[in-house]
């Protein structure tokens, strides 16, 4: 890769290109599509193209209008990438946006909306969601700080908490301005599959899976189960199927 | 008309085969399973996936041999139709199991062959296994060399050789032609299907073939 390093303080504008590092702080515009070893960014940031970056950090507001790849990456505050995200470790906390997310291991706090697939080896997140397609990673950690939504989920191992007292600091921030202090704590999905599924605070048509634990809080129409099924009394299940 | 694919739902296939949701859906974002067999339907009992059963069936076959061998990462290459080596070419196209000596006639050069050039003589090549005259095969194998690019999304592609006997008094006129287009197919009721070529397939043999070749 290019050993160019281009550094923005103040407020500038960068074209496209192959550089080394790739450095904002202030606010910065890209106006076409940008490989980078490093990109960094403090303030507001706008891509215009694609973007991608070996290493990838921004803190405050950023926006790609393109596809963003990623091999390790932090975001905090407001990131939304228009086209697809691909990220083979990502680390997400505030508010995050993006068409799709594919990749490897993903960490999300705050907020989150996909209006496609979330599709990841490991998906491990705290707050509130609104997936627009198929959530799957092989181990999916939920842990419910407000209202999450995703028409399917499919994976290994599934786990669903209703979460724990309030997170504070930004992240906490950010849920409170969204949600107010109503705290709803609830996963609905229409269909939830894995081999070990746990789930609380549920509502969901149908969960199918080999181990399935039906938590407090749980609200299911149809439970398919292979190997062995635990219902919480707090939890309310139309249909028990073994196959 | 056909019949149309058979589809079976997904536990369908977890029980027959034996592997777990957490396989069925790593495959499916190593692009292993293609999202296009992910067939959404709702019924009675809530919302539920089906597959066509004999692709499905055959892939998870497939990946269950082969990985033993192979990383995962390899399967994909060799599997998945929607990843096409584009930069492979062949000497002898008649080597390849897919093609084989019945394309001798199907041939316009004598080597270095692309993909998409080796799927268009493996496409024609199984026309005339299914009984079309070689001139009838050119013609298809014309069409998919005119169509390279479409090609290159193979997913649900079907390849016709189709004809139509026009009667006009004293006068029989047979005519052939091809048609490339995706399944769901239709054809008016005049029109006889003489060879329906899946190209999915044929894509997938291709790549096969080569893939053991060039071990």
């Amino acid at each position: 890769m290019s050993e160019r390093n281009v550094r923005i303080a103040g407020s500038g504008t960068i074209e496209g290109g192959s550089y080394g590092q790739v450095k904002i702080a202030g606010s910065g515009k890209i106006t076409g599509d940008l490989e980078a070893d490093e990109f960094s960014s403090a303030g507001s940031a706008l891509a215009q193209g694609n973007l991608k970056a070996k290493r990838f950090e921004t803190a405050g507001s950023f926006t790609c209008q393109g596809d963003l790849e990623v091999e390790e990456g932090e975001a905090a505050g407001s990131f939304r990438v228009v086209g697809r995200l691909k990220a083979t470790e990502m680390k997400l906390a505030g508010s995050a946006h993006c068409r799709s997310i594919s990749g490897g291991y993903l960490r999300a706090s705050g907020s989150l909306e996909t209006q496609g697939n979330v599709e990841v080896e490991t998906f491990r997140f705290r707050g509130s969601f609104k997936i627009g397609g198929l959530l799957s990673a092989e181990k999916v950690e939920i842990d419910l700080h407000g209202p999450c939504e995703a028409p399917e989920i499919g994976g290994g191992k599934i786990e669903v908490r209703a979460g724990g007292k309030s997170l504070g600091g930004l992240v906490g921030e950010v849920l409170e301005a969204l949600f107010g202090s109503s705290k709803v704590r609830e996963l609905r999905a229409r269909v939830i599959e894995g081999d070990e599924v746990h789930l609380e605070n549920t509502v969901a048509e149908v969960v199918r899976g080999g181990k399935v634990k039906i938590g407090p809080g749980c609200q299911v129409k149809r439970v398919e189960y292979t190997e062995a099924l635990e219902v919480d009394p707090q939890a309310k299940v139309g249909e028990e199927v073994k196959e | 008309m056909e019949p149309r694919e058979e589809l079976i739902p997904k536990k369908e296939v977890l029980r027959l085969t034996g592997i777990s949701y957490g396989q069925l859906y790593r495959w499916k974002r190593m692009g292993l399973i293609p999202e296009a067999w992910f067939i959404r339907r709702s019924t009675f009992t809530g919302q539920e996936t089906f597959f066509p059963k004999e692709k499905i069936l055959r892939r998870i076959e497939e990946i269950l041999r082969l990985k033993e061998e192979k990383p995962l990462e390899e399967l994909v290459k060799l599997l998945a139709p929607e990843v096409i080596p584009t930069e492979v070419t062949y000497p002898d196209p008649l080597a390849l199991s897919p093609i084989g000596p019945e394309a001798r006639e199907l041939l316009w050069k004598p080597g270095d062959y692309s993909f998409s050039e080796l799927v268009a003589l493996a496409g024609g090549a199984q026309a005339i296994r299914q009984g079309a005259q070689p001139a009838e095969a050119k013609l298809l194998v014309e069409l998919l060399r005119a169509q390279a690019e479409t090609i290159r999304q193979p997913i649900g592609l079907t390849l016709v050789l189709a004809e139509k006997v026009v009667d006009h008094e004293a006068l029989s006129i047979r005519v052939a032609f091809g048609v490339l287009a995706r399944e769901p197919l239709a054809l008016d009721r005049d029109t006889r299907v003489k060879v329906r070529v899946d190209l999915e397939k044929v894509v997938e043999d291709v790549k096969k073939a080569l893939g053991g070749e060039m071990k």
